[in-house]
């Protein structure tokens, strides 16, 4: 199980170098001109030019992405902002504390609400129950995230004043940003149970195990619940990974300073070392998501415990 | 057991490569001290406003306020135009000063200066400091100017009209002006206007070129700055101009504390203002406008923003608007009622008469008289041009800017459609964010090209971005008609911008039907009626100006 860890470490550098080229490529070859958006429209090409060649932005494709390379892995340096003067790996170093803790707080949510909805649509399939949390889900899924948003602010902010309407600081800051940005996520995952339960509560090692007299309670916990959560535990390490990468519309709407932000800014003004190191991040990010996401399945499924140890063992032949 | 011995090779040499670079000579890549902690609510003034009270040099007095604005993202000093950067103009200060766009100018940290024949003599006062306590001397003027330009950062241009800055003695300066730079427009204003000041020893002390720590000799001080979230700027108690009457108009210190909210969303401002999170907002859509209109608790300024909103025709030889008759033909079926409608109304925008705003510097009211495209909208008319044109049924290709302001242009050219549409015109739309690649002769696929053009309180600056050669390697126009490159190179200058030789340049405009100047933007600013009493004091770029504002006492 360790090697097969190492294994998929290793795998993520060649991973994240790939998506550094790819993402410099586009970036270098994206029209648009950042001396301009730096300069204003003042400015004339010869002063534009002076700028450029400070910025190292007159060297060849080739040269700028292996300086872009070195930097990034061998020295962690994803360079200077241009529209921020700051180091980019300073500014998301700050910035990804708020970010994951918006998207944890997002999963945990969807998790704890979106299981127990699917379970109970499901063991109470074609009742009103069932059809009360579909009916929930779709709602959830249908309704836009910014004018949700905008409602909670509406209502919690404005007319209750119970909660602040943007910005950031302890908890009760998160929780209308939180709300918003994971009922679509709670939705997907209550259908997502619900399909997975009713796969499973037919099976005959259930009926076994209700005939052996076990409780209903711990029929689901024990053997439904392992066995349907497959499918669900990628659903939520997937919607972590969006949650981490595209938080841009709720950190807007409520002022976070998070990475969504940081790198909407970035695409927006041409810095490109910020779209850059942001996408180099976020890569990184939901490469160990998803490490975690297999973890997780052979915590929960011994067989593919099994199989994990049983490929590293036929590597070593 | 091939595969192992590979895996093993290769951490191997990765981590000997790590080794090796650890022992490099490499910068420092340790991130700086953790950036500013959360932003206290406390500092918004709520309606129990001056409760502490602060003196300022028109006695009137308040203790915090609270305004939404665009994330300057950096307090680089190097870097002083684009949205949001207005909280730097509290901090840092330039030579010279002018109060509001067209204004008069005043000395700020410059005593005198006078142009005798090349060379501009600049005398700063002896007792400048900053915010650090470094005294402010010729040395530190020359670095702010040399440094600058050096970083590719050319704001001042003083080396665009310049050849050069000298030291004469501790506090003279003098500046070697160019020869054929002498009649320059606003050339001297530039130099003086477009430089922060600031210490070479504060600078260098700083790990990140003052963007996060900025000191500067201005007013306020930067207290807490949350990139993407806030600014707190705190009055200097030390403020280095202790003679009140020397004080400009945009140097003020009327407040304690200024707190900035970089709200994006346009409804959150709306809602930071109904919740008292904020006091002022300088721009509130339309659609909110209503209820703060109609509550005493706030009062709306509306204000003419000087944007002026246009558009122009491709006249190059092979395009369609090369004919001169299709260009009359569709000028006279707009209507600029119409698109003043179009963006919500005469509270939201007026009409213009030519190729600038009413009411800067230079400008001739008798046009809103003349008898032209302007002032007459004649379908039949119009539809005899078409017919006298050699109009095929091409494609019109209409490109607005999506910047800033997209949804006006979007407007207009909806507007400009429409009238293609009565017209019998077939036309596409298209957005872009790069205007300058649209409208470049290097790629002339475009027909019209709806955009806002700025100015800074003269009808003069409206020609600046738009019909000079050297900036867009042929411009819009001055490509195909060499009359305008004679008409541009007579008014841009000093002597030049005359009231007659702006009516003459725009007088051509409208004979050839090159531009359409369409609207002029008013935008809605917001706030608290019992606290605020007087915002009208702004940059001469027209930004906001906290520390200047005038406040309500209790």
């Amino acid at each position: 199980m360790w090697k097969y860890i190492a294994n998929r470490f290793l795998w993520m550098i060649f991973v994240l170098v790939g998506t550094a080229i790819v993402i410099f490529t586009i970036m270098f070859f994206v029209p648009g001109d950042i001396t301009q958006t730096l300069l204003g429209f003042d400015a004339t090409e010869a002063e534009r030019e002076v700028l450029r060649v400070s910025l190292g932005l007159d060297k060849p494709y080739i040269v700028q992405l292996m300086r872009y390379l070195y930097n990034s892995f061998i020295k962690l340096d994803f360079g200077t902002s241009y529209v921020y003067n700051v180091p980019v790996m300073r500014e998301l170093l700050a910035r990804i504390p708020r970010t994951l803790m918006l998207g944890t707080a997002c999963i945990l949510v969807n998790a704890l609400i979106g299981i127990p909805l699917g379970m109970v649509a499901a063991l109470n399939q074609n009742k009103w129950q069932d059809t009360l949390c579909m009916v929930l889900s779709l709602l959830f899924v249908s309704i836009p995230q910014f004018w949700l948003a905008l409602q909670l602010v509406d209502i919690f902010a404005i007319r209750l004043n119970w909660l602040p309407a943007f910005g950031i600081g302890g908890i009760k800051y998160y929780i209308l940003p939180v709300i918003a940005a994971s009922m679509a996520g709670v939705a997907s995952n209550a259908r997502q149970t619900r399909s997975s339960m009713l796969e499973v509560v037919r099976a005959d090692f259930i009926v076994t195990a209700r005939a052996k007299g076990l409780k209903e309670n711990q029929v689901v916990k024990k053997h439904m619940l392992p066995n349907a959560l497959i499918p669900v535990v990628t659903g939520l390490g997937v919607g972590l990974g969006k949650s981490i990468a595209g938080s841009v519309v709720v950190e807007t709407i409520f002022t976070i300073p998070g990475v969504g932000m940081y790198l909407m800014t970035g695409i927006n003004s041409k810095d490109y070392p910020v779209v850059q190191g942001s996408v180099i991040v976020l890569a990184f990010f939901s490469a160990i998501v998803m490490l975690l996401v297999d973890i997780i399945y052979a915590m929960i499924d011994p067989r593919i415990k099994a199989q994990y140890a049983g490929r590293t063992r036929g590597m070593r032949k | 057991m091939r595969i192992r011995r590979f895996w093993v090779a290769t951490l191997t040499i990765a981590m000997f490569a790590s080794a090796l670079t650890a022992c490099s000579n490499k910068e420092s890549t340790t991130p700086a001290t953790t950036p500013a902690t959360t932003v206290n609510d406390s500092t918004t003034a709520g309606n129990e406003a001056a409760a502490d009270q602060t003196t300022s040099g028109n006695g009137l007095v308040a203790a915090a306020v609270a305004t939404s604005n665009a994330d300057p993202t950096s307090f680089f000093p190097l870097k002083n135009t684009g949205g949001g950067k207005n909280p730097l103009n509290e901090i840092y200060e330039t030579l010279v000063d002018q109060d509001g766009p067209g204004g008069k100018i005043y000395g700020n940290l410059a005593k005198t200066w006078n142009m005798d024949g090349l060379d501009l003599y600049v005398e700063i006062y002896d007792n400048i400091y900053d915010s650090a306590g470094n005294h402010i001397t010729a040395d530190d003027v020359i670095y702010s100017y040399e440094y600058s330009w050096s970083q590719g950062y050319t704001t001042s241009k003083y080396l665009s009209y310049t050849d050069g800055i000298e030291k004469i003695d501790d506090y003279n300066i003098v500046f070697h002006w160019k020869e054929d730079q002498l009649d320059t427009y606003s050339a001297i204003d530039s130099v003086l206007l477009g430089q922060f000041i600031f210490s070479q020893a504060s600078y260098e002390a700083s790990a990140d070129g003052m963007a996060t720590t900025p000191v500067g000799t201005g007013p306020y001080v930067l207290k807490d700055f949350m990139p993407g979230s806030s600014a707190v700027l705190e009055r200097r108690a030390d403020y280095w101009q202790t003679d009140a009457s020397l004080v400009g108009p945009q140097h003020q210190a009327n407040v304690q504390t200024i707190t900035y909210k970089f709200i994006s969303d346009p409804s959150q401002v709306v809602n930071a203002l109904k919740s008292g999170d904020i006091d002022y907002a300088d721009t509130v859509d339309e659609a909110s406008l209503a209820y703060f209109l109609s509550s005493g608790d706030w009062t709306v300024v509306r204000t003419y923003d000087r944007n002026l909103f246009c558009m122009f025709f491709n006249c190059l030889d092979g395009t369609i608007f090369h004919d001169m008759n299709l260009r009359a033909a569709l000028c006279y079926a707009i209507n600029s009622d119409d698109i003043v409608a179009a963006v919500g109304g005469q509270d939201f925008a007026r009409r213009v008469y030519e190729y600038g705003v009413p009411g800067v510097t230079n400008y001739n009211e008798n046009c809103e008289s003349w008898e032209n495209y302007y002032t007459v909208t004649d379908l039949a008319l119009a539809k005899d041009y078409l017919a006298k044109s050699g109009y095929a049924g091409q494609t019109v290709q209409i490109h607005y800017y999506a910047g800033e302001f997209s949804t006006y242009c979007e407007a207009i050219s909806l507007c400009i459609g429409a009238a293609c549409d009565q017209l019998g015109m077939k036309y596409e739309i298209h957005p872009t964010n790069a205007i300058e690649d649209v409208i470049s002769t290097v790629n002339g696929n475009w027909d019209i090209v709806v955009s806002n053009v700025g100015g800074d309180g003269n009808a003069v600056d409206y020609f600046r971005n738009n019909f000079n050669n050297g900036r867009y390697e042929g411009a819009l126009i001055n490509s195909f008609d060499e009359k305008i490159d004679e008409l541009y190179n007579k008014t841009y200058t000093a002597s030049g911008a005359t009231p007659e030789n702006v009516s003459e340049f725009n007088q051509y405009l409208i004979d050839n039907y090159y531009v359409y100047g369409m609207m002029e933007r008013i935008t809605s600013a917001v706030m608290r009626s019992d606290l605020i009493a007087d915002s009208s004091v702004t940059t001469r770029r027209s930004w906001t100006l906290p520390g200047s504002w005038v406040y309500y006492v209790d």
